[in-house]
């Protein structure tokens, strides 16, 4: 009787489960929207990472090209504000490559939870591109570390590798080997020894070199420097010190901040009694970087205080950050030309304020995946090729190429001086740095 | 005279092992490193000291929250740093500009009245929520197997956390600063802020109060009786659920207050740092003698002076790579050589 009893129980179990997925498929195939699903000509990504198809063209898109990029936490209104203009100019172009129509899916790498991106996320949305035959190319990451997940995916993607466009990875050992990347970079990330992976974004080489090469411009002498443990942020912090050390500058300090500390007052005891006059800050703002910047400002009045594009969401940054000084790779906005300016003005008009400077990188990005898609035979492994045989010429970040690394050869970096906080917060163009050679292969 | 005998008995007494040796060292080792620093700078070596105090007193106030509740049931509630994250953010709510609107430089009139009305409702509201806790996860296990109330501690954990996430989202939500941030001294290169004294100005009466009741009320009386032996106290006509309940409560009140001493002093909170710094407590309740009041603010204090020392002296100090390493190292040192902790394992009815 009893058994009987528990053997119904799975049955009834059973059938409702089935009729609970038969009910799920029905709604996962009518709206396009839940989970992979077709939508004429292409299939769609799953919904648990990444928003609905943009699609405002005739027909059903060709192909997708996904962007990859942590839509929760810090970095919130600096990465929406990049879909934006990914979609700007992926309308411009009607939705067009070439012969091929293209749709757009915006995909997150970060969870609620962690308030940035997260190493499951990465992996499980770099293996849902890879696995979805209609996602020809991805712009992204927005993080080094999250890159360093994602591009051996794509690396080993079925008919590819599949290329992938980012706009603001700066880790250097993604690329090319150097002072501060890892044993086995960068060909750990290419698998199948074919190279899958470009960047519209001057490493940080040539950051580190611009941002030491800066602070001898403005006097510093003797530096204090921090790192959030991350891949980026001892990365540039490295670059940072090996450039300032070859500028004959003192290192009076090189140690990490715990991003999960209540209080950096200590630590600016430590760099107070340094003698420091100049601290940098290499890593992320989404690492408690605001509390740390309030700390460190306040425990050590008379410095000035140094960041890299980690910290370049201007509105994230908290009110100690007045005049700090944060650089981010390229041009300004202002100083763009031609494509760039009106990008600039169009774009800024459409989102009713002045474009963060990685939205002209995101844009610039779909642009170089456009053109490579439109010279392609329609395979992934051929849109990687013509993605590694990219030239731009007067493009949204102006005139440049990508190297046999994959890196860009337009290496500028622009200082901005932090300006007010929270909403009104905003970065002013302080100069643009290009450093020497010698500088940047000392980084 | 000492016969032979008794001298043989005292030799195996102290002869020293491996193991004590080795301890010994290393504490040797600590103080030699503290010593230096303090001699090569002097005034820095005070400073992070009084930054690794008041680190500490916050800390203290969540673990004795930590303690009180397993002295009584001997339960580890994992909860509680959730309890103190919610009161950060009531009272970063309370004392921003949709309710009091506070801000720096504020007529003490205005500002103290309205921060001890902060400091009531975060009390509250902390203690309340601990207590519908306990009634809805906790009380149903009272006879479970141990396991059963530990995983639903941690379920309950996760259950705050998301609430905290809901409620403010997933970045640091930020307070200006309110507190006075004038010295209170200032000699010799030492500066002492009074934001860092009110802090310690809070969580001392806060800790005799807690104390004065666990040994000179009834409710304490009970406190110590359930805690001892629940059964003979309900016997001698004790009401058990409502002692825990009531200890629930006091525990949650004093999460609302590290809450609001966390909020005003370090000026952000997020969802996910109830976790973090529940972790911190309950190693300092650990540290101090888990059940032990005074052992909690002990290990509190020193816990902040350990994680102060670490990343603010100069001399051939690890730094904040460290920090959570070394923490746990002297954690792991010193159940290995006192298990009961530093001041012993005395349940409230001790203390």
């Amino acid at each position: 009787m009893r058994r009987g009893m528990i053997l119904g129980g799975v049955v009834t179990t059973l059938v409702l489960a089935l009729i609970a997925a038969g009910c799920g498929g029905g709604s996962k195939s009518s709206s396009g929207n839940n989970g992979s699903s077709s939508s004429g000509g292409a299939k769609t990504l799953p919904a648990s990472s990444c928003q609905g198809l943009y699609y405002q063209g005739s027909g059903k898109p060709d192909f997708i090209v996904p962007s990859d990029l942590p839509l929760q936490g810090s970095s919130r209104t600096q990465t929406s504000e990049m879909v934006d203009a990914i979609k700007y100019v992926l309308k411009n172009a009607k939705f067009k490559a070439g012969k091929y129509k293209i749709g757009f899916q915006s995909c997150d790498d970060s969870t609620a939870q962690a308030g940035k991106w997260v190493s499951s996320k990465c992996s499980a949305n770099g293996n849902a591109y890879a696995q979805n035959s209609s996602v020809i190319a991805v712009i992204g990451t927005f993080n080094s570390g999250c890159a360093e997940i994602v591009v051996p995916i794509l690396n080993r993607a079925p008919s590819g590798p599949m290329g992938m466009v980012s706009p603001a990875n700066t880790y250097v050992g993604l690329t090319h080997s150097g002072p501060g990347t890892s044993a086995g970079e960068p060909e750990k990330y290419y698998p199948n020894g074919k190279r899958n992976y470009i960047r519209v974004v001057a490493a940080d080489d040539f950051q580190g070199a611009a941002d030491a090469l800066y602070t001898q411009q403005q006097g510093g002498k003797s530096i204090f420097i921090l790192n959030d443990k991350e891949a980026y942020g001892l990365g540039i912090a490295t670059d940072y010190r090996n450039s300032a050390q070859k500028l004959g500058l003192k290192i009076a300090g090189f140690t990490a901040w715990d991003p999960k500390a209540s209080s950096y007052e200590a630590l600016a005891t430590r760099i107070q009694q340094s003698g420091a006059d100049w601290v940098f800050f290499g890593g992320l703002i989404c690492e408690n970087g605001a509390k740390l910047i309030a700390d460190v400002t306040k425990g050590v009045p008379g410095a000035k205080f140094q960041a890299p594009d980690g910290f370049s969401d201007f509105t994230a940054n908290g009110p100690a950050a007045a005049d700090m000084t944060i650089s981010v790779a390229g041009v300004p906005p202002e100083k763009l030309t031609g494509a760039g300016a009106a990008f600039i003005k169009n774009f800024g008009a459409q989102i009713g304020k002045k474009p963060n400077p990685y939205s002209a990188y995101a844009a610039q990005s779909m642009a170089v995946i456009l053109d490579a898609i439109a010279k392609s035979d329609g395979t992934r492994a051929s849109v990687t090729a013509n993605l590694l045989k990219t030239k731009v010429n007067a493009g949204i970040l102006g005139t440049f190429t990508i190297n046999k690394n994959g890196d860009t050869t337009s290496n500028p970096v622009t200082m901005y001086r932090q300006v007010g906080s929270g909403k009104t917060g905003t970065g002013v163009t302080l100069k643009v740095v290009v450093p020497p050679a010698s500088l940047v292969k000392a980084a | 005279m000492v016969t032979e005998a008794s001298g043989q008995s005292f030799a195996r007494a102290f002869r020293p092992n491996l193991t004590t040796v080795f301890g010994l060292s290393l504490v040797a080792l600590a103080l030699a490193w503290l010593c230096v620093n303090l001699v090569k700078t002097p005034a820095d070596f005070t400073q992070i000291f009084l930054i690794g105090l008041t680190t500490g007193a916050v800390y203290a106030l969540v673990a004795l929250g930590y303690t009180l509740v397993y002295g009584i049931l001997e339960l580890i509630n994992f909860a509680h740093g959730d309890v103190f994250m919610l009161g950060g953010m009531m009272s970063i709510t309370l004392v921003g500009p949709t309710v009091f609107g506070l801000h720096q430089g504020q007529a003490w009139y205005v500002l103290w009245p309205l921060l001890i009305v902060a400091l009531l409702v975060a009390m509250a509201f902390c203690g309340v929520l601990n207590a519908t806790v306990e009634l809805i996860a906790y009380r149903r296990l009272r006879n479970a197997p141990r396991l059963a109330p530990l995983i639903t501690a941690i379920g309950a954990s996760f259950i705050l956390q998301d609430v905290g996430l809901g409620w403010k989202g997933a970045n640091y939500v930020q307070t200006v600063s309110i507190l006075p941030t004038g010295n209170v001294f200032s000699v010799a290169g030492v500066t002492y802020t009074w934001e860092k004294l009110i802090v310690l100005l809070v969580t001392a009466p806060v800790l005799l109060l807690l104390v004065g009741l666990v040994q000179r009320t009834r409710q304490g009386k009970a406190m110590r009786a359930t805690a001892q032996d629940s059964d003979a106290a309900a016997m001698m006509g004790i009401n058990v659920n409502r002692t825990i309940t009531f200890t629930f409560l006091i525990a949650g009140a004093l999460a609302g207050a590290a809450g609001l001493l966390y909020a005003l002093y370090v000026g952000s909170v997020r969802f996910d740092q109830g976790f973090q710094l529940g972790l911190i407590a309950f190693t300092a309740a650990v540290f101090g003698g888990i059940g032990n009041l005074p052992g909690a603010v002990l290990g509190a204090l020193l816990i902040g002076l350990i994680q102060a020392f670490n990343e603010g002296l100069s001399w051939h100090a690890p730094g904040s790579d460290w920090t959570q390493s070394i923490v746990f190292a002297i954690l792991i040192l010193i159940l290995v050589f006192r298990p009961e902790g530093l001041l012993g394992e005395r349940t409230p009815e001790g203390g």
